[in-house]
């Protein structure tokens, strides 16, 4: 499973990423919509570098998690995790419900909605290059190898010895580890990147169970519903049927009674 | 004239939002989304979601109630109200599956999920049960259309047929769809306020249908009632008014419930605007209807039962609001209110279900044939004529449907007088607001579109821009469609040059206006071009192989040091670059990849930030060292408590006592 690791001391802020992002997808230029997000994710920039206070630059774009909750949402799978970490969009079957847009726990998926026919855009994690065994672009251009790629579990053993090795340069902490079930991005710094997320504290739970857990009882529901119904409807059909018997085995018994008078 | 007047008035006005909701939806159809409503990346659902398809299939829950009713519990009673609930639930799904051709993105694929199945989500069950159920409602309503053309009647007996298990799929289909529709809010955590929030969800969104669909029944009697002047199912409704006082508390327990169980009474009174919708939605769904259906005087008068059921259907319709709008707007940070639009679309979509009951309701048999309270049937009446031009206006039908005809168009040209630009031309990217003051050069302008204005000096931008070659700086700097570039694109400080040369200074050290001529040519303007350039006499001020280059020609070359922008993509990265080739050439050429200290430096030390983001890397010549490792060295601002991470300011003073 491939995955990505920023090193967030390490950028420069330079914006090289999202020059080459935008190159690669052909995305083409920034126009001034009303309906942008001010952390400059747009459909036309599938990452952005957000500059912070203090000349820290952090990387932002889909997170990649184990457990999506954007192909969770996906009426019809337009939305897939591949084998290699990678979450693509396939617009050939997208209805266009935004369902994924408000699913996503760090608010990743775009939509541009001045296209009649419009579509998700975010980053894939240079699905189609990966395929061609190069790297991701970003991770490509990057002069200071602020952001590096490969296995999800050598970059964790790498984040994890960078901390060990500056323990007063990183904060202890490896982000994308077990943030909701844990992401294909993962990140080191030395300031909190927990703006990164919806919410600040996302916690550690991956978010698909929550439906799953639910919907996964719906047959049982949908028989259970049904048996019932069939049953109460059997059950009134018999009462009739046996009030109309009595009241034959009534009459029957009063014309008995009429004729022995 | 005996003409039905509150009918016709109401048809108009139907027919004229119709004409409204039309026209809207067309431009919304040919010019997107972006270009008709108020939607943006951070609140992607709004009115439609939220309106039309929750607040839609909320309402259609009557249907599956009283067919559940006269069908399986054999409640023969409640007969009359079947056809009529039927059609407003069938009605009911026409208009969510209008609603969500409006709301998606790509409304050609809305038959996508018959296709690509994904049973892990929630969407894709509510999207099958809304196919599903709108086609059983079809067959359903069938036998109404049918029995009115007798030449078709052959379908009449296995219609009559497969009503039975026909009501059983409705009733399954329906309860697993009103209750999944509340499961797709639990996959929100994050985007639903907390008091809404609950895993309990399709069990409130179950709970809050049954008793919807029985409120819809005695609102709906109550209105054709009144419209058709027909006389009531009186004691039924009263029956009717029993049960939904009993569903009501049922709803009402649940929710109490759920509220204790997950800890969240507190909430309630915490004062916030949420919480006062929340107190609301509670107080309009549950417990103002239960307490009034309490009182048998209220339950046994015609305008008690009517406000009790317009109060329930208010209230679940507010709730649904609230879930998919209110509880997830404001917890963004961000507004959301509907454009006119999105508002007109809606009611258009409303009115012309509600014309379309109409339609049924006059030409077919709906309602059993109750004694009408007088003849409405003026339709045979004779031809009229208008007295004062004697001209003929046909007969009555035919006249009433060209009044109807001219709302609509009223309605259409209305919605189109109204229509914004962005719905007649496509989605267009907002505009800077400029405005000049009257014969003044500096403008007052929102640079940065956040509703602040400032005053921005045209000229002075030109001047130091470099004149005819400036425009393209702002005007046209990678946004085409704005008339300006954003302030905050250049003056953010990271990206300003910064001006290096103080000129009062000089004055001073040169004794005021005796030295004027140290650096301007005498009896000449003063002029850049008529002045030293700082380096004749700071001869070290550039040090030889030095990476900075001059910003400009002439005096003003040194006036400014390089914006951090320029550095970056002229200096930095080129030097990171170069770096990670040098250490690349080394290590094949097998020399040794050690710094010119000596020491031995790793690939990620060769090209790191902190080694080449330090001034004197490009300025001066200086030995690194290993340790400790050069930080980067703020500019000389003030530094406010808050705006730098801990990390930097604890290590800034050593930072300061290194460098010389």
């Amino acid at each position: 499973m491939k995955a990505m690791l920023t090193d967030v001391t390490r950028c420069l802020g330079c914006e090289l990423c999202v020059e080459k992002c935008k190159e690669i997808n052909k995305l083409g230029i920034d126009r001034p919509w009303k309906w942008l997000s001010p952390d400059g994710l747009s459909a036309s920039r599938w990452t952005t570098v957000i500059a912070l206070p203090g000349n820290r630059y952090v990387r932002k774009h889909c997170q990649h998690c184990l457990e999506p909750s954007c192909v969770a949402a996906c009426p019809v799978g337009a939305l897939r995790r591949t084998a290699a970490g990678a979450i693509i969009y396939d617009v050939s079957v997208c209805l266009g419900c935004r369902y994924c847009m408000n699913a996503c726990p760090f608010g990743i998926p775009r939509y541009n909605w001045e296209s009649p026919q419009p579509a998700i855009q975010k980053c894939h994690l240079c699905y189609p290059r990966l395929l061609e065994g190069k790297k991701p672009g970003c991770v490509e251009v990057c002069p200071t190898e602020a952001t590096i790629f490969g296995e999800r579990a050598e970059l964790m053993a790498e984040a994890q010895k960078r901390i060990k090795a500056a323990p007063d340069r990183y904060l202890p902490k490896i982000w994308g580890e077990h943030w909701v079930g844990g992401t294909s991005v993962l990140y080191i710094s030395d300031i909190d990147l927990d703006f990164l997320g919806w919410k600040k504290d996302l916690g550690d739970y991956p978010l698909p169970q929550l439906t799953w857990r639910i919907l996964k009882h719906m047959p049982l529901f949908l028989l259970t519903i049904g048996g019932m119904m069939a049953g109460l409807f059997w059950l009134g059909e018999r009462k009739i049927k046996v009030q109309k018997e009595n009241e034959q085995n009534l009459k029957a018994k009063v014309k008995l009674k009429n004729d022995h008078q | 004239m005996t003409t039905n007047r509150p009918l016709t008035i109401t048809k108009n006005v139907l027919w004229m939002i119709t004409g409204c909701g039309l026209i809207a939806g067309i431009s919304r159809l040919i010019f997107g989304l972006g270009a008709t409503t108020a939607l943006t990346d951070i609140t992607p659902w709004g009115l439609w979601v939220g309106f039309d398809v929750l607040g839609g299939v909320a309402l259609a829950a009557g249907g599956f109630i009283v067919s559940g009713m006269v069908y399986i519990l054999h409640l023969q009673e409640f007969k009359p109200l079947l056809r009529s609930t039927v059609l407003t639930a069938f009605l009911g799904y026409l208009a969510v599956i209008a609603g969500l051709t409006i709301d998606l993105g790509r409304p050609w694929m809305i038959w996508s999920p018959t296709i690509n199945w994904q049973i892990r989500s929630a969407l894709f069950e509510v999207a099958w049960c809304v196919m599903l159920y709108t086609i059983v409602l079809a067959l359903e309503f069938a036998p109404v259309m049918v029995e009115k053309f007798p030449r078709i009647g052959y379908f009449l007996n296995p219609l009559k047929k497969i009503t039975i298990p026909l009501v059983i799929l409705g009733i399954m289909l329906s309860s697993m769809h009103q209750s999944t529709l509340g499961t797709i809010f639990v996959l929100l955590p994050f985007r639903v306020d907390p008091l809404w929030y609950t895993p309990w969800l399709p069990l409130l969104f179950f709970a809050s249908a049954l008793a919807l669909g029985l409120a819809m029944v005695i609102g709906e009697s109550i209105i054709s009632g009144w419209l058709f002047r027909r006389e009531l199912e009186y004691s039924l409704l009263q029956r009717v008014a029993r049960l939904l006082k009993y569903a009501l508390i049922f709803y009402l327990a649940l929710v109490l419930a759920n509220l204790t169980f997950y800890g969240k009474l507190a909430l309630l009174f915490s004062g916030s605007g949420i919480s006062m919708l929340y107190w609301i939605e509670i107080l309009i769904s549950a417990v103002g209807p239960i307490i009034l259906l309490s009182f048998s005087s209220v339950v046994s008068s015609l305008g008690g039962l009517g406000v009790s059921a317009a109060l329930v259907a208010a209230g679940f319709v507010l709730n649904r609001l609230n879930l998919a709008i209110f509880s997830m707007v404001p917890i963004t940070g961000y507004s959301y209110f509907p454009s006119g639009m999105e508002i007109a679309i809606s009611c258009g979509i409303l009115a012309g279900a509600i014309l379309i009951f109409f339609f049924f309701v006059e030409n077919f048999h709906v309602y059993e044939p109750l004694p009408l309270k007088e003849s409405a049937d003026d339709d045979l009446s004779p031809p009229v004529f208008d007295r004062s031009t004697e001209v003929w206006l046909g007969p009555r039908l035919i006249r009433r449907t060209a009044v109807h005809l001219l709302y609509f168009s009223l309605g259409a040209s209305l919605a189109f007088a109204f229509l914004p630009q962005s719905a007649l031309e496509g989605a267009l990217p907002q505009k800077t607001i400029v405005s000049r003051p009257r014969g003044l050069n500096p403008m007052i302008i929102d640079g940065n579109r956040n509703r602040q204005i400032v005053i921005f000096d045209h000229d002075k931008h030109i001047r130091e821009q470099g004149r005819e070659k400036s425009c393209l700086l702002c005007h046209h700097m990678l946004k085409p469609w704005d008339e300006g570039t954003s302030c905050s694109e250049c003056h953010q400080d990271m990206f300003l040059k910064t001006l290096i040369f103080n000129h009062s200074f000089h004055e001073k050290k040169h004794e005021g206006n005796k030295g004027c001529q140290k650096c301007h040519k005498e009896n000449e303007p003063k002029t850049p071009e008529n002045t030293k350039v700082c380096t004749e006499c700071h001869t070290t001020m550039v040090v030889k192989g030095s990476r900075i280059k001059p910003q400009s020609k002439g005096a003003d070359q040194f006036k400014f040091a390089v914006g951090y922008k320029d550095a970056m993509h002229g200096l930095c990265v080129n030097c990171h670059q170069e770096k990670a080739k040098e250490y690349q050439q080394r290590r094949e050429a097998g020399e040794p990849l050690i710094s010119r200290a000596g020491v031995f430096w790793s690939k990620e030390e060769w090209i790191s930030r902190e080694r080449l983001h330090f001034c004197p890397t490009c300025h001066r010549r200086v030995e690194y060292t290993k340790d400790p490792i050069p930080m980067i060295i703020q500019p000389q601002k003030e530094v406010k408590g808050d705006s730098i991470p801990l990390f930097l300011t604890s290590r800034l003073g050593e930072v300061k006592n290194e460098i010389p």
